[in-house]
């Protein structure tokens, strides 16, 4: 009896304070991050009297947050994993829609390109035909143009995205680092109550962060956190923090890198980084719309390069030798745009890279460095691995890679530790052109012609004419001539000589012709390949009997040249003869699937496991209004019973004074 | 014990289901829509490089299609000038014929001969048959030039080349579509093919030489050879072959003239019928190729030779047979191309249909890779859009469920 109204009031200031707890936590039902909080409860020291402990009443102990820091991590390592491939996913869906949609893919333009040179070669003198072909071919560019634009729009959008994401992870590490600062002092003035609210914060925004990026969390005995990224480089250490941002390290290349920045100095960390937003920002342009700018590249590269060659080799309706019919792989411009040096270069090299075999090229960017100590390059491949090591081959030195490429050293010297990007493949998208403007020009025919005159009376026959240079002096001595105009005479069934009709003089006597075989006439002679061209005769040829070779003048329906390059459409010339042109657009299609599709599953198995943790989490910290509701209807009858204690003390009381 | 709950997650988890319920609507639907399986590549990576293949194989085969109606047409031209050509060509045979008989006068021949110069305008004309586009069909590939011209002299020269388009009709087929004029009208082998079996002008008897026949090939050597007939002492018809290579092949005394008789000389066989007289000359030598122009010129020279004596008429029909000889080799040779111009079309035909028949297979085969199956599509839209309704209703009927309803 000794305290009733004592112990009643300690009743009431504990309902009092579990009633503000239910209804701190009914307020904050929608707080991200936020952790449920409880009241916890603990009987006052009793009071020994007459041999017995009389109990006094109730105290607050504490308010704790139900956070459980396993579940907490699990749900941030989550959180980073479903973010990454969520990003990853995002930019690889737009270029897995672009490639495969037919309004945008390059493959219904190729087709087409390719079917305009069999209309034209069913009729090679028609002008019609020609301006179809002309037409198609500007619709086949544009689109590699467009392609690689969209790509590269994407790959904008790609790096406006890593500079938000870095900004706000600089953001949220500066937060951080100042809740660390708050929830230390805390923690040193309060002896040991934990900040509750401080600590649902800085969770919550540790968590955020691990959805930018993969960080590493090492708890100090502090109570700060201290957060690293990549291999081990901190972001926030106590109460400071450090920034990330995004620059452009290499000239002329569009790709912005991840710098870590403490004081004046800066690091490069974009290798490092995994996990997160950015992790998958980056991991998506290295998988995947990198090699896509490279596998365009190669095919505009390759599909330029064969058509010029065998479109050089023809001749067109004005009797003149082919020209390019698409731009030079090898211009100027294309040359220099293959190398993009690094920004912290000291040397004054300047490089160009040539294409020597567009067949040869692989899909790969290289990293070409100097060693001034051992004074070598060193070509590395796009894993790192090296491709050649060789010496500085100065100014005016060229290497050959047996990657199809040279690099051309074409003034300057280099400084030790000079970088540059190699990039033979990435812009040949971008900087394919038309070369050919007049319809007139589309050379169909080819430039050599065969007759055999009436007279023959052997059973001798043309089996091919094979044109594969037409810069020899055979073609360029003379205009719509062939010099030396070559006639074949057979002095026997089994041999013939080759005579200079202009100076009538035998250049080959008595070669030996094989019946029933293909004889390349010149070639036996050896005359060719030094010709630039060969007659290929079959048959069994009689004495006396003659070939006579000419320029093709006024040859319009030869159509052979545009034979010859619709043959290229199914001919292995890309990646070392293993595919064709759209069967490595296929490839690069089906890659390109593939890498979505396995990012789609990723991200929903990611999803998934998200949703397990953050189910977890809501389990154990989450608001529950039911429980809440409950618990408001106990304490306030907890309450309304203490209130009646003390209505009864006070009765006591009464009861006693009106005794007396 | 019960997990709990809290009453986000209950929230979040409703309008978590109810957003991919209506996704997956969303895609169906839009499966739907473009009739498609394959939205995008992702979807189906293998099968999207399949399509991308099946869907090239498609095209090529439209193409070669194309391509053989392109072939056809003019193959189809060249056929209809070709069966013009031989009936002119059996027009003037006919003609020629009759005018062997050696009782026509000299009017009658000259009207004949007057009909064999028409027809052989008419033949020119179908050599120089142009395409709708206005390209010479028979210049080889100097379309742009007229191939055949008549010269002061009235022969004709070939202004084209030898050049011959092909076409292809299938990946590995290519088909020639046409013929060079040269082909069809300059290369045409005289006399029978073989041989050449010649009368000189100057004969004074009526002998007439047959066509020769290379009976042993092993014997023959491809020599020119001269029949020389004069007398021998006895005033006997004798003859001498003289081979341009081979020199003089019977030492005296020379054989003796046989009427009818066969000559065989390393392994060419002739006869010769009539009387050849004293200093009478024939030759018999490998064929050559002459153009069928200079044949009907032949022909028409021959008919233009005096018939008046039977010396001069024997002269007449050597020319003619010669001439007949040519012109029936001329036929041959047409009709050959012919024949080799309808099995083109032939290829033509199969191809097409090998293509024809490609593009079904293909187009059945995109199909199962690409189309939508509606039927499943359709029960798979019922069965999301039930999954979105149940998502839906249930949310709406959880979230009511709070004890502060009944507070």
């Amino acid at each position: 009896m000794a305290d009733l109204a004592g112990i009643a009031l300690s009743g009431l200031k504990a309902s009092r304070t579990s009633l503000s707890t239910t209804s701190h936590n009914i307020s904050n039902i929608d707080t991200q991050g936020y952790s449920r909080q409880v009241t916890g409860l603990g009987t006052r020291l009793p009071e020994f009297s007459g041999g017995t402990f009389i109990g006094q009443g109730v105290d607050v102990d504490s308010i704790t947050r139900v956070s459980n820091q396993y579940v907490v991590e699990q749900l941030r390592r989550d959180s980073s994993a479903y973010s990454s491939y969520n990003a990853y996913y995002d930019y690889a869906v737009r270029v897995d829609q672009l490639l495969g949609d037919d309004s945008t893919a390059i493959t219904p333009s190729l087709q087409r390109f390719f079917d305009a040179f069999q209309d034209l070669s069913n009729d090679p003198a028609s002008i019609s035909n020609r301006q179809v072909l002309l037409s198609t071919g500007q619709a086949l560019v544009n689109r590699f143009n467009t392609v690689y634009n969209q790509v590269f729009q994407t790959n904008e959008t790609l790096n406006t995205e890593l500079n938000s994401v870095t900004s706000k992870i600089t953001q949220l590490s500066a937060s951080i680092a100042s809740y660390n600062q708050s929830i230390q002092s805390v923690f040193t003035n309060n002896t040991g109550e934990a900040p509750n609210d401080l600590l649902d914060q800085r969770d919550e925004a540790v968590r955020q962060l691990s959805e930018l990026v993969g960080i590493d969390i090492l708890p100090q005995a502090n109570n700060s956190l201290s957060i690293f990224v990549g291999s081990g480089q901190p972001l926030v250490v106590g109460g400071t923090s450090f920034e990330l941002e995004t620059g452009d390290t290499v000239s002329g290349l569009s790709r912005d890198e991840v710098l870590l920045t403490s004081g004046s100095s800066s690091q490069n960390i974009t290798s490092l980084i995994s996990g997160g937003r950015l992790g998958g920002l980056l991991s998506v342009r290295e998988e995947l719309i990198d090699p896509v700018f490279n596998e365009l590249g190669r095919i505009a590269l390759v599909l330029s390069d064969t058509v010029n060659q065998q479109h050089q080799l023809g001749m067109d309706l004005d009797n003149q030798l082919g020209g390019l019919f698409f731009s030079d792989i090898n211009g100027a411009l294309a040359q220099t745009s293959r190398v993009a040096p690094e920004a912290s270069n000291s040397g004054t090299v300047n490089l160009t890279v040539s294409i020597d075999d567009a067949g040869a090229l692989g899909t790969e960017s290289y990293t070409l460095s100097f060693d001034s100590g051992t004074g070598n390059y060193t070509l590395f491949n796009s894993d790192n691995t090296v491709n050649s090591t060789f010496a500085d081959p100065g100014a005016g030195g060229s290497f050959t890679t047996t990657d199809g490429f040279s690099l051309n050293f074409t003034s300057g010297s280099p400084a030790d530790g000079d970088t540059f990007q190699i990039l033979p493949t990435r812009f040949g998208a971008a900087e394919m052109s038309m070369q050919l403007t007049s319809v007139r020009q589309v050379a169909a025919a080819i430039p050599v012609t065969t007759n055999l005159p009436a007279t023959n009376t052997g059973n001798g026959f043309i089996e091919n004419i094979v044109v594969d240079d037409t810069t020899t002096v055979d073609f360029t001595t003379a205009p719509f001539a062939l010099s030396p105009p070559y006639e074949i005479r057979f002095t026997s069934g089994t041999s013939y000589d080759v005579v200079n009709t202009n100076t009538a003089t035998t250049v080959a006597t008595g070669v030996a012709f094989t019946p029933g075989q293909s004889n390349g006439l010149l070639e036996q002679a050896g005359l060719y390949p030094t010709s630039g061209y060969d007659v290929v005769y079959n048959g069994s040829p009689a004495t006396n009997d003659i070939v006579q070779i000419y320029y093709n003048n006024g040859g319009v329906a030869d159509n052979r040249n545009a034979l010859r390059i619709v043959e290229l459409s199914g001919t292995k010339t890309v990646s070392n003869g293993t595919t064709t042109y759209q069967g490595a657009y296929a490839q690069l299609v089906s890659g390109v699937g593939t890498r979505t599709n396995d990012a789609e599953v990723s991200q929903e198995a990611a999803e998934t496991i998200l949703n397990q943790s953050k189910s977890q989490w809501e389990s154990i910290s989450g608001v529950s209004l039911d429980e809440e509701a409950a618990n408001l209807i106990r304490f306030q009858q907890a309450y309304q019973a203490s209130a009646r204690v003390i209505q009864v003390s006070g009765e006591l009381f009464d009861t006693i004074i009106g005794s007396l | 014990m019960a997990i709990r709950i809290s009453t986000s997650q209950i929230f979040n988890q409703g309008s978590a289901s109810i957003l991919e319920n209506q996704s997956k609507v969303n895609q169906t639907q839009l499966q739907l829509s473009k009739g498609t399986r394959i939205l995008k590549p992702s979807d189906d990576p293998i099968g999207s490089a399949v399509a991308l293949d099946l869907q090239k194989q498609i095209d090529n085969a439209k193409q070669y299609i194309s391509n053989s109606e392109r072939a056809r047409t003019k193959l189809e031209i060249e056929e209809s000038s070709l069966d013009n050509v031989t009936s002119i060509l059996q027009r003037i045979r006919e003609l020629s014929l009759q005018a062997s008989n050696a009782t026509l006068n000299q009017t009658d021949r000259k009207t004949i001969t007057v009909e064999i110069e028409s027809r052989f305008d008419e033949l020119v004309g179908l050599a120089n048959t142009q395409l709708a586009s206005g390209e010479y069909l028979f210049s080889g590939y100097k379309s742009n030039v007229k191939p055949f011209s008549i010269n002061g002299t009235g022969s004709v020269n070939y202004n084209g080349d030898q050049g011959v388009q092909l076409v292809n009709v299938n990946s590995s087929v290519q088909v020639e579509s046409g013929n060079s004029g040269d082909e069809v009208f300059q290369n045409i082998k005289t006399g029978n093919g073989s041989f050449v079996t010649t009368a000189a002008s100057t004969n004074l008897g009526t002998g007439v030489i047959s066509a020769a026949v290379l009976e042993d090939p092993t014997a023959y050597i491809g020599d020119v050879y001269t029949v020389d007939f004069s007398l021998n002492g006895s005033g006997s018809l004798q003859y001498q072959v003289t081979g341009a290579n081979s020199g003089a092949l019977y030492s005296a005394p020379l054989p003796i003239f046989d009427e009818g008789g066969k000559v065989t000389v390393d392994g060419v066989s002739y006869s010769i019928s009539g009387f050849p007289q004293a200093g009478d000359s024939f030759t018999v030598e490998p064929s050559f190729s002459q153009d069928m122009f200079t044949t009907v010129n032949q022909i028409v020279s021959a008919l233009k030779l005096p018939n008046n004596s039977s010396e001069q008429q024997a002269t007449f029909l050597n020319a003619l047979n010669l001439g007949m000889q040519n012109l029936d080799q001329a036929m041959n040779h047409v009709d050959e191309v012919r024949a080799s111009v309808g099995s083109r079309l032939n290829v033509i035909d199969s191809e097409a249909d090998i293509n024809e028949g490609l593009i079904v297979e293909a187009e059945s085969a995109l199909s199962v890779v690409k189309d939508l199956d509606y039927a499943e599509a359709i029960t798979q839209l019922n069965k999301r859009t039930l999954a979105l309704q149940a998502a839906q209703q249930s949310f709406v009927q959880v979230q009511n469920l709070s004890l502060f309803e009944f507070l």
